[in-house]
């Protein structure tokens, strides 16, 4: 098991600075995620890992021993580029088994443990097939197997699931998850999907500019957003504007809607900014009937009438968007019942999964 | 095999006869004795006048060991191909380096590959003479290769330099990830992706090589016969077109055509890459 650290890692292309002073701990034998919006450098810090890219500063080291100075072909890693990039001219195995080739096993010797790793990716039987020969989601697998054959003690996905279907992709992650469990390979994909991120991961970091913006287990940074910014990245989330109430009451806040109990906030000690934004995931608010009383907490608290404007069905999950005396709420509701538009429903805010953060941001550290 | 269609396969005839029309005469003329004009054909035919004429003429002649064809042909063919490799594996990084990284200098770098073959030949030959003959292999193989370089670089630069940038540099550093050095990964991965790119550029130098006359008969002064320098002599020394210049001129295109097909073989469906028909699909599937 080998843990990762970044230390002070910088990195420009001709004057423009894509990665600047990252400072990351990937410990040994997780599963690390990197989010982030297009351009930010995550292929860049990637590259870097690798040794394909030299940081014009700072330090990498695996275990707490810098590898800069280690060229990429004797790091131990394995990498699935964004663009999976297979050898034309080589067929499937020889490309699962270029790894193994260049650890000095034979073709012959290492084609059943190529059959195993084929047969994990759902490809067993398309040896002799050349990559020109296979779909997209094909040859991403392939990309897989051949990054994963050779046991390697660090594992760097870009986005290596990105051509799938949704089924294979779940198959994948699971893969991905057995394979990195089973070796305690140490791993840091690249995704764009939140429920891959949340499923995946131990820790996640979402990146701004070639800067971490926030670092932590995925429910922490999803649930618990340091800035309006990341909130508003990971998505499927409402952001509601409140203003601390004039005479302040501890734990309240005032919405649009009404006032609202929180319980926890994302801003540092001293004076509370009156502006603050209360950020609630759409899968935690829950929808009650107006005419089933019961069901809603008894003591009533943060629950608020309102109007569905809207519902689609998708995928088993309902997404509404309801009228809260003229703020829309976005809703996703797993249970079988619909209400349809213009049904008046009861919102319920769960105390525990709302969270505040101030409303603008400051420039410069972490919020 | 894909079916052409009947205009596709009239244009292919027209386009072969366009290319083998010239050669029609200078077939007719190698067998000919007596040719004049306004005749279509030969008045008097070679096989008829082999027992009247005191030499071998034409083909009888070129075969024949007095006519030095055959070490022409071969040195033709020996200094082709040394050019034609020397040219290739000096420019094979050169080409890398021009096509992946840019730095100081690369115009300047890039200017004075092509001045070969802007400045006129004789310039660039009278100047290697004066050198060769001072270090001591004017007339020898080494100074008429190091001079056939000259022309041939520059073309083999070009062509590897468009090769380069087509490979995706990604492949390499795939492999890198994949524990392969840089030796290996030329072997295995760069090597077998520009074999076609690598062929053309070597029959491109070899065929230069193949068709100097004017820096071989400079540096060689006149001791070292090739093809070119064979058929020269023989244009400024005789009727135009005889039968033996005739028949020269046709053997001076054979080391070409036979590269032109083993390059084709090489890079063609036999080729062991063009099992998945490599190189020209690949470029597109890359996402
Ligand atoms: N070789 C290069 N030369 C100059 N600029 C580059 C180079 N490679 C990347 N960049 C720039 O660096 C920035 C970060 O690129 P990077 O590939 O790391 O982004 P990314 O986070 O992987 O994006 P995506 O999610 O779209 O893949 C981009 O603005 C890009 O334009
Ligand atoms: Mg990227």
């Amino acid at each position: 098991m080998t843990d990762i650290t970044l230390h002070g890692v910088s990195k420009t292309y001709d004057m423009d600075p894509v990665v600047r002073d990252l400072t990351l701990h990937v410990p040994a034998g997780t599963m690390f995620g990197l989010l982030g919006p297009s351009g930010c450098g995550k292929t860049t810090i990637l590259r870097m890992i690798a040794g394909l890219l030299e940081p014009d500063c700072g330090d990498i080291a695996f275990d707490g021993v810098s590898v800069l100075s280690v060229p990429t072909e004797r790091r131990r890693i394995g990498m699935v580029f964004q663009q999976h990039v297979l050898f034309p001219h080589m067929t499937v195995e020889e490309n699962v088994g270029f790894g193994l080739r260049m650890q000095g096993v034979k073709l012959r010797q290492a084609r059943p443990r190529i059959d195993e790793v084929l047969e994990l990716v759902q490809l067993g039987g398309y040896n002799r097939r050349f990559p020109g020969q296979l779909s997209g989601g094909q040859q991403q697998r392939v990309a897989l197997a051949r990054a994963v054959v050779t046991d390697p003690v660090v594992l760097l996905l870009d986005e290596p699931l990105s051509n799938l279907d949704a089924r294979l992709r779940d198959d994948m992650r699971v893969l991905i998850r057995d394979v990195q469990r089973r070796l305690g390979i140490t791993t840091i994909f690249v995704t764009h999907d939140q429920a891959e991120a949340i499923e995946l991961s131990d820790r996640m970091v979402v990146l701004f500019e070639g800067e971490a913006a926030q670092e932590g287990p995925p429910e922490e940074v999803f649930e618990r957003p340091v800035s309006s910014r990341v909130a508003r990245f990971l998505g499927s989330t409402n952001l509601i504007p409140v203003q601390v109430p004039v005479y302040p009451e501890e734990g309240w806040v005032d919405a649009p809607f009404g006032r609202v109990a929180v319980c926890c906030g994302g801003y540092a000690g001293g004076s509370v900014p009156r502006e603050l934004l209360l950020s609630v995931r759409c899968e935690h608010i829950s929808l009650h009937g107006e005419d089933s009383p019961g069901t809603v907490g008894s003591d009533g608290i943060n629950t608020f009438h309102g109007r569905v404007l809207d519902s689609v069905f998708k995928g088993g999950l309902i997404f509404y968007r309801v009228d809260l005396e003229g703020f829309p709420v976005d809703v996703i509701d797993r249970s079988d019942r619909q209400f349809v538009p213009g049904a008046r429903v009861v919102v319920q805010l769960p105390e525990q999964h709302l969270w505040v953060m101030p409303a603008v941001e400051y420039d410069g550290g972490p919020v | 095999m894909r079916r052409v269609s009947v205009t596709g396969r009239l244009f292919l005839v027209v386009m072969l006869l366009a290319f083998a029309f010239p050669f029609l005469p200078l077939l007719v003329a190698s067998f000919s004795f007596r040719w004049h004009w306004p005749a279509l054909l030969p008045t008097q035919w070679l096989w008829d006048a082999r027992e009247t004429t005191p030499f071998p003429v034409g083909w009888d002649y070129l075969f024949s060991p007095i006519s030095g064809l055959g070490p022409a042909f071969l040195n033709t063919v020996v200094i082709g191909v040394v050019t034609a490799l020397l040219a290739v594996v000096l420019s094979l990084p050169a080409a890398r380096v021009l096509a992946r990284y840019t730095f100081r200098g690369k115009g300047v770098v890039e200017f004075f590959l092509l001045v070969p073959v802007i400045v006129p030949q004789i310039a660039v030959g009278m100047g290697m003479l004066l050198l060769f003959m001072r270090i001591g292999i004017a007339r020898t193989y080494v100074g008429i290769i190091l001079a056939h370089l000259v022309p041939a670089i520059p073309y083999a630069v070009r062509i590897l330099t468009s090769v380069f940038q087509n490979l995706d540099p990604r492949y390499e550093e795939q492999a890198r990830t994949l524990g392969s050095g840089w030796l290996s990964t030329f072997r295995r991965i760069v090597l077998p992706m520009v074999l076609p790119g690598v062929t053309t550029a070597f029959l491109f130098s070899f065929l230069i090589s193949a068709n100097i006359f004017l820096l071989t008969f400079l540096i060689s002064g006149g001791r070292l016969q090739t093809l070119p320098t064979m058929l020269f002599s023989h244009i400024e020394s005789g009727a135009p077109l005889d039968a033996t210049t005739a028949g020269l001129v046709l053997i001076v295109s054979v080391p070409g055509l036979v590269f032109l097909m083993i390059s084709d073989w090489l890079t063609g469906d036999h080729a062991a890459l063009g099992r998945t028909s490599f190189g020209s699909r690949s470029k597109k599937e890359r996402p």
